[in-house]
């Protein structure tokens, strides 16, 4: 199957969420902000009363500053800059312009350590701004020697620990400086290569009386705003509704979710899908690529044929499209072949001991079946590798061989076709020659994340924020 | 106080404080110290004023009693008589 983009569908880009939705009317980025998940909401609120975020140029550090500054509230905070004017910064971060303009900015470029010190002195003394940025600290702090350094960092803890004024302090500097033994909590913003994609992480290195559940999190600045991914949560199944189908794109069928389409353009008649994935995603990640297109050709009245990975819940998944589509359209027009359960072996007329080229008959024989039901005659074939090779391990090149005989059909009938590939299979490398796309699916610091490889696209995060079946991708910038 | 707050910090309090030209109020100075530092802070700086003060002065360190909580007028009174009648 390939994929594309074009037929127009609009990639997913930054203005994405403000001007489109999927068919079925929900928004694909997330927002989770910093200060009511992180336990920076407790930052906050009182236990941290100083913090130092690090990171080299262009990881985050201001707009991270930013977000707890806007956090403050309206006219309770300061932003010390010893970098850029405001006019500048305004520029460079569009989207926090309101932040910075409902919030005292002082350009501190040609000041010393003692006026910038009676600055802070000035707005820490009448206790109503809670907030005060630095941004950057070292930048003003590297024109001092250490023993006056650290005695001017000595006053402003005290001046924060009396006012109660929470002060934050951004730098530029790598290794540990005389701050990072005074301050109660230290972020740490990196930029890590992740796949030949940039993946922006946050570290935290201590938050003084605050559980720190998680030390790394993928984060995100599209539209200019700080977003991080907790762990990937597995969605509740039981708000599954009834799916409103989403229409052919031109001459490619849809993948039965918006962001699913946007990144890859649908899914072309008589193209391969090759889903490679690490051993640690989830399988309800999975899940949510397996079952929209499933769920969508069943709407629009066409078949599927679904061999699940080892350990599905066929009783979930069965419940899952139920939901989805209906009792009739799921009894009528899905199969479901477990070919690791006897029992399944037994209805399809297969032996226990059933070699490649046998259940590759059987399905044929279920495509064939399910052809005629299907209104345009087209079927999807969604395909487990891993079930496959777990049953030949010791003759793998037969499976190689049925796995390419069923391409080739498949792309004659205009078929689809998704296969779910361990990234460690033996086979791998074979059978992505023979698919005409490539997606890979894994795991950092608990977040799933995904990107094509044929075609290219960027890496997003993958979640469910509001329909359970349907994944919603958060693009890394 | 420089030996606390450095250079840069005792000039800015000084000068936050208006109190750059004469030698402060001791007592103006402590209440001023008290809006900045709170009451832990204030008592460690004049702490610090008071040790430096003797040991400029050459005075024994246990001349006064500045452990614990102290009296830091009453203290700089103290002082500034002392330095009088060596006078």
């Amino acid at each position: 199957m390939t994929t594309r983009k074009g037929l127009g569908m609009k990639p997913l880009t930054q203005g994405d969420r403000q001007t489109e939705t999927s068919d079925s009317g929900r928004s694909d980025l997330a927002e989770t902000r910093i200060a009511t998940v992180l336990g920076l909401k407790q930052f906050m609120q009182g236990p941290i009363n100083t913090l130092l975020i690090k990171g080299l140029a262009g990881t985050g550090k201001t707009i991270v500053a930013l977000e707890i500054l806007k956090a403050a509230g309206q006219g309770k905070g300061a932003y010390i800059s010893s970098r850029v004017p405001k006019e500048l910064l305004e520029t460079h971060i569009s989207a926090m312009k309101e932040t910075l303009e409902n919030q005292q900015f002082l350009d501190i470029r040609l000041e010393n350590m003692t006026s910038v010190l009676d600055f802070v002195m000035q707005l820490t003394e009448p206790k109503k701004i809670s907030t005060i940025v630095f941004d950057s600290w070292d930048g003003l702090a590297k024109e001092l020697d250490q023993k006056e350094r650290l005695r001017a960092e000595k006053t402003l803890m005290a001046l924060a620990n009396n006012s109660g004024a929470q002060l934050i302090f951004v730098s530029e500097e790598p290794g540990a400086t005389t701050i990072d033994y005074l301050v109660d909590g230290i972020l740490e913003v990196v930029r890590v290569e992740e796949q030949d994609r940039v993946v922006r992480e946050f570290i935290i290195h201590k938050l003084r009386g605050t559980k720190i559940p998680q030390h790394k999190y993928i984060f995100t600045l599209l539209e200019g705003k700080f977003t991080f991914f907790g762990p990937y949560t597995i969605p509740d199944y039981s708000k599954t509704s009834k799916f409103a189908r989403i229409p052919d794109i031109g001459e490619s069928y849809s993948f039965g979710s918006g962001a699913l389409d946007r990144l890859f353009g649908g899914i072309v008649p008589g193209s391969t899908l090759a889903v490679e994935y690490d051993q640690n995603v989830p399988y309800p990640a999975l899940r949510a690529i397996e079952l929209p297109p499933i769920i969508n050709f069943l709407s629009m009245g066409r078949s599927a044929v679904l061999l699940p990975l080892p350990g599905a819940n066929d009783e979930i998944t069965g419940s899952i499209l139920t939901k989805a589509v209906g009792k009739r359209a799921v009894r009528d027009r899905l199969r479901i072949l477990n070919v690791l359960r006897a029992s399944d072996l037994q209805t399809a007329n297969l032996p226990k001991n059933a070699t490649p080229k046998e259940i590759h008959e059987a399905v044929t024989n279920e495509t064939i079946r399910l052809r005629k039901k299907s209104t345009d005659k087209t079927v999807l074939l969604v395909k487990s590798v891993s079930a496959l090779e777990n049953l030949f391990a010791s003759d793998l090149d037969s499976l190689l061989e049925v796995t390419s005989q069923e391409i080739i059909t498949l792309q004659q009938s205009h078929d689809a076709h998704i296969l779910f590939l361990p990234k460690d299979s033996p086979i791998r490398s074979r059978i992505l020659s023979m698919s005409s796309s490539y997606a890979k699916l894994f795991v950092r610091d608990g977040t799933v994340l995904m990107f094509g490889v044929k075609p290219y696209t960027g890496i997003y995060a993958l979640q469910h924020l509001e329909d359970p079946t349907s994944p919603s991708l958060t693009q890394l910038v | 106080m420089d030996k606390v707050l450095g250079q840069s910090g005792t000039a800015a309090v000084l000068f936050h404080m208006k109190m750059t030209n004469n030698l402060p109020d001791p007592a103006e100075f402590h209440k001023k110290l008290l809006i900045l530092f709170g009451v832990a802070g204030t008592l460690s700086l004049e702490r610090a004023i008071v040790k430096d003060l003797l040991i400029r002065l050459n005075w024994a360190l246990d001349l006064l009693n500045i452990q614990g909580s102290f009296d830091f007028d009453a203290t700089m009174n103290k002082i500034v008589k002392g330095v009088k009648h060596d006078d």
